[in-house]
């Protein structure tokens, strides 16, 4: 079985199925397009973005997902509402993280460009955020509201119409 | 490398849009309350947006209705759903659930199949339903419409698939077809997707021909594809049949009138092209009654001293002012309408007025006649109306009008003529003007007319035309209903003004105001205590950003009836100006104006067309 080396941002060397590393539209991208040899066993994939203990979560996303079907890129309609309730369990237990590891798997699955890790993780987001109030969404990220109370009441006046009668 | 951890504020602009994709519209709502980066990424993404938005129209509509309006008042709503949804909000399912028994009028306006079955099975009395752009969908249920009166498809190229899946239409007696140019060019025929022109007129066949009682027939087309009606399939008998624009090849439509001879009493043609052959069938072996045609479809040399003998209605109309007298040039028409026979004297010079209840006019050197209906006269001229000509008309026709009733001016001013109708037209009940006249002589009297409409004052010297318009209104004992229509932000002193000034005024229409329910109450209480007599009060309560429109009646205040039609601007200019829609409705449905409606017009500012 082919295997591809890929460095960390921490400079740590990953060895891992050629299969799985191309979940990973970037990787693929750099493999075909920028002619890096995939034969070469001493060739290194840098990914100056990642850090290696996302890398290796990563790589773990990937190992398992390695066989999944593509999915038929039909987002067709953008204004559909969609489905947050469709995470497998292996996902839900894999995303079983602190807020600052899913964030950073969100953005190596953006850098990466790895489809399906993106989607299940701002869906475990959106899952965070549906069903609080703006005070409680704000709790749960640690946000502040940079609101003045001015902007505050005029929000909210175009939110919930006509409270005064 | 950054040793704090990430967080949510870590994350790209387009990773949240993603994360907010999965929101529905309470969620968004909520949202844009955390903070301005969450509040500006959803305010400036149009596919969240129009969520969002869609969601607070629907609050506000839901609030009102749920405040003011009593279930079995709900008899006739219109719900738009251009806003993209997949599925009914709740907010109008509840609203249809609480008056399901009553709505007897629906207009549905881009919705997806499956919605429509949805909203028809919770509506099981429905008498008239509108269908305006439907989405196709992969319903495939068939439908029975068991109470249906009255069918009218807007843009019908895209109501294929209602057409293909009604199976029982029985009860149908009237039904409208508009069809308006589709920008795809291309049928929306589910079942027959690569069906050309002949698809569309194959299914509208098959369709009427269920309509086995239909009385009433419209049809109009602004573009292509034309219609081919296949004759064979029908078994009604219509009435009344109206065309607009052309639609049908000259064979197809002489066929069908042929197969429709015995029953058709009404017949309007406009804006088609001129037929001789057609109008030779119509006025020479039909036996009808009301007759409208443009006069651009009257061939040459055209005598109808024989053919109009059972006429009782006539309208000519011409949608060009230029075209309407080039017509008259060449014409040289006669006319005898209403069943009283008279003789036309072909060397009056003036107009000749026959009697009480005709209007026949008759220009000089006897070339030609404009025949108003009854006791009406309307007087279209779009921009064109200080033609020298046409005003010189519209003083002939009002010094033979002395049992006039209703004058309407529309699109022009009318000052000059004001003097004309009051010494000429002794028993007019209603005024249409566009402006309040310039000027008011001194012995102006209206002595019966009991209603006045204005279509527009001038806003930057609203005062001095308040005023004008009070003199106007004193000048006139018996008015009760004035009605202003245009739009002006000074809402609280036109009504306090007008109300106080005009004591004989009864109801009373502003036009505009914003937040009417703050102040309404103490005003309408001032205007009581200052003598006036008042009993209903209506206005357009317009919002900045509410883009739905509805009417609510029923609320009482102070003795005083109170009637709120909600309006976006834009939407109310686009109806207003809409001649298909409008001519379409005035046919069928009457006035606008007079709809009582609710209505939710969410509108996607990308997506208007």
């Amino acid at each position: 079985m082919q295997t591809i080396k890929l460095q960390s941002s921490d400079n740590e060397i990953f060895e891992c199925d050629l299969a799985v590393a191309k979940c990973s539209a970037t990787i693929r991208t750099m493999l075909e397009d920028l002619g890096i040899d995939e034969n070469s066993e001493d060739e290194v994939v840098p990914l100056p973005n990642v850090n290696s203990a996302i890398l290796r979560k990563v790589i773990q996303f990937c190992t398992y997902h390695k066989d999944d079907p593509v999915p038929s890129s039909t987002d067709d309609d953008e204004n559909k509402e969609k489905r947050t309730d469709d995470i497998t369990s292996w996902d839900a237990d894999f995303l079983k993280v602190d807020q600052g590891t899913l964030f950073e798997l969100i953005l190596a699955a953006n850098y990466l460009d790895i489809r399906s890790l993106l989607d299940v993780t701002c869906k475990t987001v959106a899952n965070m955020i549906k069903g609080k109030t703006p005070d409680e969404i704000r709790k749960t990220f640690n946000i502040k509201n940079d609101f003045t109370p001015a902007e505050e009441e005029q929000v909210r006046k175009e939110n919930t119409w006509c409270e005064e009668k | 490398m950054d040793s704090s951890p990430t967080t949510i504020y870590n994350l790209p602009d387009d990773i949240l849009i993603d994360i907010f994709s999965y929101f529905n519209h309470q969620n968004i709502l909520n949202a844009i309350e955390v903070c301005q980066r969450w509040a500006n990424i959803i305010k400036s993404t149009n596919s969240l947006k129009c969520r969002f938005k869609s969601t607070i129209l629907l609050r506000k509509s839901s609030y009102l209705i749920n405040r003011f309006y009593p279930a079995e008042l709900n008899d006739n709503i219109t719900l738009d759903m251009t806003a993209p949804c997949e599925n009914i909000h709740q907010e109008i399912t509840d609203l249809l659930e609480r008056s399901s028994k009553f709505i007897k009028v629906l207009t549905l306006k881009t919705f997806f199949m499956k919605n429509v079955f949805k909203v028809l099975k919770m509506t099981p009395n429905l008498e008239k339903l509108v269908l305006i752009n439907l989405r196709r969908d992969k319903t495939e249920e068939m439908l029975e419409l068991t109470k249906l009166k009255h069918l009218e498809l807007i843009n019908a190229l895209k109501i294929g698939q209602f057409i293909t899946t009604v199976s029982s239409i029985k009860t149908l007696k009237i039904m409208g077809i508009l069809s308006i140019s589709c920008k795809k060019k291309r049928l929306d025929i589910r079942y027959e997707e690569d069906l050309e022109k002949d698809g569309f007129s194959a299914a509208i066949s098959t369709f009427l021909g269920r309509c086995v009682n239909l009385k009433e027939l419209s049809i109009s087309n602004v573009q292509k594809p034309n219609i081919t009606l296949d004759c064979s399939q029908f078994s009604f008998n219509l009435e009344s049949f109206v065309l607009e624009y052309i639609v049908m090849p000259k064979q197809n439509l002489l066929e069908f009138l042929v197969s429709q001879k015995s029953s058709l009493k009404s017949f309007s043609m406009m804006i088609c092209e001129p037929q001789p052959e057609v109008m030779d069938l119509v006025l020479f072996n039909m036996h009808l009654v009301e007759l409208e045609i443009d006069t651009a479809m009257l061939p040459k040399n055209f005598d109808v001293k024989e053919k109009f003998s059972t006429i009782k209605k006539l309208c000519f109309k011409s949608y060009k002012v230029q075209e309407y007298l080039r017509q008259i040039e060449y014409n040289k028409v006669h006319h005898d309408a209403i069943d009283e026979r008279c003789e036309f004297d072909n060397r009056m010079i003036d107009f000749n007025f026959v009697k009480n209840k005709t209007r026949v006019f008759k220009l000089q050197d006897d070339r030609d006649y404009y025949i108003a209906p009854w006791n009406e006269i309307t007087w279209d001229i779009q921009k064109e109306g200080n033609h020298p000509l046409s005003s010189m008309l519209i003083m002939r026709i009002l010094s033979a009008c002395p049992d006039l009733e209703l004058a309407v001016f529309q699109h022009f001013y009318c000052s000059q003529f004001l003097d004309q109708l009051n010494t000429s037209c002794k028993n007019l009940k209603e005024l249409r003007l566009y402006e309040v006249p310039k000027e008011i002589s001194e012995d102006l009297l209206f002595e019966d007319l009991e209603t006045l409409e204005i279509d527009h004052m001038v806003p930057e010297n609203d005062e001095e035309v308040r005023k004008r318009l009070i003199t106007l209104g004193n000048k006139c004992p018996k008015l009760k209903t004035l009605k202003i229509h245009d739009f002006n932000d000074d809402y609280r002193r036109r009504f306090r003004e007008l109300a106080i000034g005009i004591k004989t005024l009864e109801e009373l229409h502003v036009g505009s105001c914003y937040q009417f329910l703050s102040s309404l109450q103490d005003d309408i209480k001032d205007v009581k205590d200052n003598g006036s007599n008042l009993k209903h009060f209506s206005c357009i309560a317009y919002f900045c950003e509410c883009k739905y429109f509805y009417s609510i009646t029923g609320m009482e205040v102070h003795g005083v009836q109170l009637t709120f039609h909600g309006l976006y601007r834009k939407v109310f200019t686009s109806i207003y100006h809409d001649r298909q829609l409008g001519s379409m409705r005035r046919r069928i449905g009457g006035k606008i104006s007079k709809i009582r409606e609710i209505g939710w017009r969410i509108l996607n500012d990308e997506q208007t067309c």
